[in-house]
């Protein structure tokens, strides 16, 4: 009897997120646009280029340098820069876990972030009144990279002894609502399809070859570990881990980051991309806002008693998301942040002035 | 025509029913606003039907939108079909589960394989562009009724810039000017045929936003006012021929890669390229010419055949009425819709299965104030009074009525015309040049329809004809022959 009822409890619990998955999920004028472990968000659009190499945009020309034009008096005085952006790729983005950025032209992984997905105002502009920034309007990154591709791409196809490396795109599929990416290289036909992995900060390439005897597989620079079926049928598990900016390619912060302090952590707050899901002005998100939760008191799912968010319960819930989740939120939306302590302790500053006075 | 009284009454009325949508009623039509669900910005980047009546609708941001027409405008129940899409512009519905779409990195193949209503395959058909990462290189599709396509493909504009890695070639002489052509076939028409290759068609464009196979096989594009553009023109397009923006022509194999096409004479320019079928003179009746469609035979009025050109920038649809003149095709240009609640930023239209309604779908987000919406012009059955056709004779010109005309419709007054030319340049637009009022020497009857009127000395060589018409009701004022030859 016992069972019956906790079946039906499954079935209605199944049913009740069915329902809600089945609910068409739109992109509307919220310019920060989320995706769920469930049903993530797949996007195509221009991305930012954190720091690429040649080597990785091999297949891609160089714009370069122009002198200002204008209608009137043809050549003026003047030159325009090209910028920093990637053209043809297609983003997917599973929540605050995972998104990544595969691109159409290289037909490679470029970037893994975590945090947020994007933030569109640049180039899909203001609700109000539809400018696209004039000169940077590619879109930002939320949150911090785990994962940026380095050298030649990983896989390499060997036609007749002859490395080939000019992949043609063929689309995609998806399956279980992620996309399985197709593309040729050389005779090989390769589908390769990309999920976060069990432990944070890792994702999974589930590769599926034709056409070819044999591929040869190497990436160095992060922790990858091969498990296959076959020479053709296997998956690779990558380890990311939060990089540093000088590693991402961008510019030196403009505050110290010798010992904790505020301006540090207001920075991470946006770096890290807690501004996906953390409100400063009690705003809901997906999750709590931070606004007053420094020195509150905190009901937390499973647990009679409230908690007081003190530091050691920041520190733990950056560390360690799920050791105490906030009633009322989802559990497991949160990854965890290894952070250095210094870091957190900058965090920690951060909240500390947003608490209820 | 109905009186203003009634209208406003009428308007009024439907304004307090369904709140927030009013319907606008001009002679014979009635225009409705259709919103799209809540918060979903309605940036019309490509409008469709399928077989069994749905309308389908590309939106820029990302998704894919169908709905059943409903006859109450506000009742539309959208469901998601698609999504994850680059600035789709460019939609052919094949069936009830398979789109093809142009997005601004390639032409795509959209299947809903297992039938659960949305879409699970995204087949790339052909990528054979390039994308400089310049915003403005937006494009768009027309069937060739082979299982093909006719692709435009836009330039970029220097109101951005271009990005360091580029996805097909880069050139550096191509990147020069107002709108540039910096990456692989910006400004070209290109044909990719049932297999997916591509093959060049023809060259020479600014923004040709939208392209049209005709029921006959010919094949249109307008483009928008601007650098090399004077005003815009509605081009007939042929194989191999250059229609006169040079940046593009950087990316013809037989270009001589040592030469800079902006710094070529305007006279080899001029040499080399096809006039206008038909210009639209900027701001009396158009201003960036979108989506060419053709209206359907019967029952959406007396038009059946002629191509109807909406304004990107403006809240106007304007007519082509064509005719071949020494087996070339020129023409003439009105206002089919000008103002009475259209929106602006008319840039994708498509008729419904049954033919009565015309859906317009607008926007203009990231290339000037937001403009974006979808409208449907209906069909009612009041009688249209309007000039159907204005061809030319080899004294002046013939206009042939919806409806008889009063002999009223013979008084010279009722006519004033007035000729001038434009000079396509490096320069943004240009003015009206050489004005010349134009009298009439005679206006004579052809039939109970038809007036025919005589002027004299009628220049060739794209000299614009501007008729405005007075006669009492008649749907549209302003005509504008565009005279390339002479009968």
């Amino acid at each position: 009897m016992k069972s019956k009822i906790l079946f039906a409890l499954a079935m209605l619990a199944l049913f009740g997120s069915h329902s809600l998955m089945a609910e068409d999920r739109y992109i509307t004028l919220d310019n920060k646009p989320l995706g769920t472990p469930e049903k993530p968000l797949v996007l195509r659009t221009y991305f930012p280029d954190p720091g690429l190499g040649r080597e990785v945009l091999a297949n891609h020309d160089l714009g370069f340098r122009a002198r200002k034009y204008s209608p009137g008096k043809g050549d003026v005085e003047g030159l325009e820069d090209p910028i920093r952006g990637i053209p043809g790729a297609i983003g997917v983005n599973f929540g605050a876990g995972l998104s990544y950025c595969w691109d159409a032209t290289e037909c490679r992984l470029l970037f893994a972030w975590q945090g947020g997905f994007l933030d569109m105002l640049n180039y899909w502009g203001d609700p109000e009144s539809g400018r696209r920034k004039s000169n940077g309007y590619i879109p930002d990154l939320v949150g911090p990279l785990i994962y940026l591709a380095r050298g030649s791409h990983p896989l390499a196809v060997f036609d007749d002894f002859v490395e080939s490396n000019s992949p043609v795109f063929k689309g995609y599929r998806l399956i279980d609502n992620v996309p399985e990416f197709e593309y040729t290289q050389g005779k090989a036909h390769i589908r390769v399809r990309i999920v976060p992995g069990s432990e944070p900060m890792t994702f999974v390439k589930q590769y599926s070859i034709s056409g070819v005897e044999e591929v040869a597989y190497l990436e160095s620079g992060y922790k990858q570990k091969v498990e296959s079926k076959d020479p053709l049928n296997f998956s690779v598990t990558v380890t990311g881990r939060l990089l540093s900016e000088s590693e991402s390619g961008e510019l030196a912060p403009d505050y110290s980051t010798e010992k904790p302090n505020l301006e540090w952590g207001k920075a991470l707050y946006t770096q890290l991309g807690c501004l996906a899901c953390h409100s400063t002005d009690g705003t809901r998100g997906h999750g709590p806002s931070f606004a007053g939760t420094f020195g509150s008191k905190r009901k937390i799912t499973g647990l009679e008693e409230p908690v007081l968010a003190d530091e050691t319960y920041i520190v733990e819930s950056i560390k360690d998301p799920m050791a105490k989740v906030v009633d009322g939120f989802p559990p497991g939306y949160m990854p965890p942040y290894p952070i250095p302590d210094e870091q957190i302790q900058s965090l920690v500053l951060f909240l500390q002035t947003l608490k209820n006075e | 025509m109905k009186s203003p009284i009634l209208f406003l009454f009428t308007a009024l009325a439907v304004c307090t029913v369904f709140a927030g949508s009013l319907t606008f009623a001009d002679e014979g039509y009635k225009l409705e606003s259709i919103p799209f669900p809540e918060g979903v910005p309605p940036e019309v980047g490509a409008v469709g039907f399928t077989p069994s009546g749905e309308i389908v609708v590309a939106l820029r941001r990302s998704d894919v939108l169908i709905a059943k027409p409903t006859d109450d405008p506000t009742k539309f129940e959208w469901r998601l079909f698609a999504s994850g899409l680059h600035n789709a512009c460019g939609i052919h519905v094949v069936s009830d589960t398979e789109i093809i779409i142009s997005q601004m990195p390639e032409l795509t193949r959209i299947v809903d394989t297992d039938g659960d209503g949305s879409a699970d395959l995204y087949e790339t058909i052909n990528a054979s562009w390039g994308m400089s990462g310049n915003y403005h290189e937006t494009n768009h599709l027309t069937p060739d009724g082979k299982g093909g396509y006719y692709l435009a493909i836009g330039t970029a504009s220097h109101n951005g810039p271009v990005f360091y890695n580029v996805r097909g070639e880069y050139s550096k002489t191509g990147r020069r000017g107002r709108n540039f052509s910096a990456a692989s076939w910006k400004g070209w028409v290109l044909h990719v045929d049932a297999e997916g290759n591509m093959t060049p068609f023809c060259k020479g464009f600014r923004m040709h936003n939208g392209i049209l196979q005709d029921r006959d096989g010919n094949l249109w594009a307008g483009d928008n006012q601007g650098d090399w553009r004077a005003t815009t023109p509605f081009y007939h397009l042929q194989k191999d021929h250059f229609y006169g923006h040079p940046s593009s022509l950087v990316w013809d194999p037989e270009w001589d890669q040592t030469r800079d096409p902006l710094k070529m004479p305007l006279a080899e320019i001029n040499e080399m390229r096809t006039p206008a079928a038909v210009l639209l003179p900027h701001e009396i009746m158009n201003r960036s010419a979108s989506e060419p469609i053709q209206i359907p035979d019967t029952a959406f009025g007396p038009y059946g055949g002629q191509i109807l050109l909406p304004d990107n920038n403006g809240n106007r649809i304007s007519r082509i009425m064509l005719e071949k003149v020494d087996g070339q095709f020129q023409g003439a240009c009105t206002h089919f819709w000008n103002e009475n609640g259209l929106n602006l930023g008319n840039n994708r239209g498509a008729f419904s299965p049954d033919k009565t309604t015309l859906y317009v779908g607008q926007t203009s987000r990231g290339w000037g104030n937001l403009a974006e919406g979808l409208q449907r012009i209906i069909r009612t059955d009041s009688d249209v009074f309007d000039v159907l056709t204005m061809t030319l004779t080899e004294n002046g010109f013939r206009l042939h009525f919806t409806q008889p005309v009063a002999d009223s419709a013979l008084d010279p007054s009722k006519y004033e015309m007035q000729r001038y030319r434009y000079e396509d340049g490096p320069t943004y637009g240009g003015d009206q040049l050489d004005i010349t009022a134009i009298p009439m020497t005679e206006v004579s009857r052809v039939d109970d329809k038809t007036v025919e009127l005589t002027i004299e000395d009628i220049k060739d060589g794209g000299h614009v004809y501007e008729l405005n018409v007075g006669i009492e009701g008649l749907r549209s004022q302003v005509y504008c022959y565009t005279v390339n030859r002479l009968k």
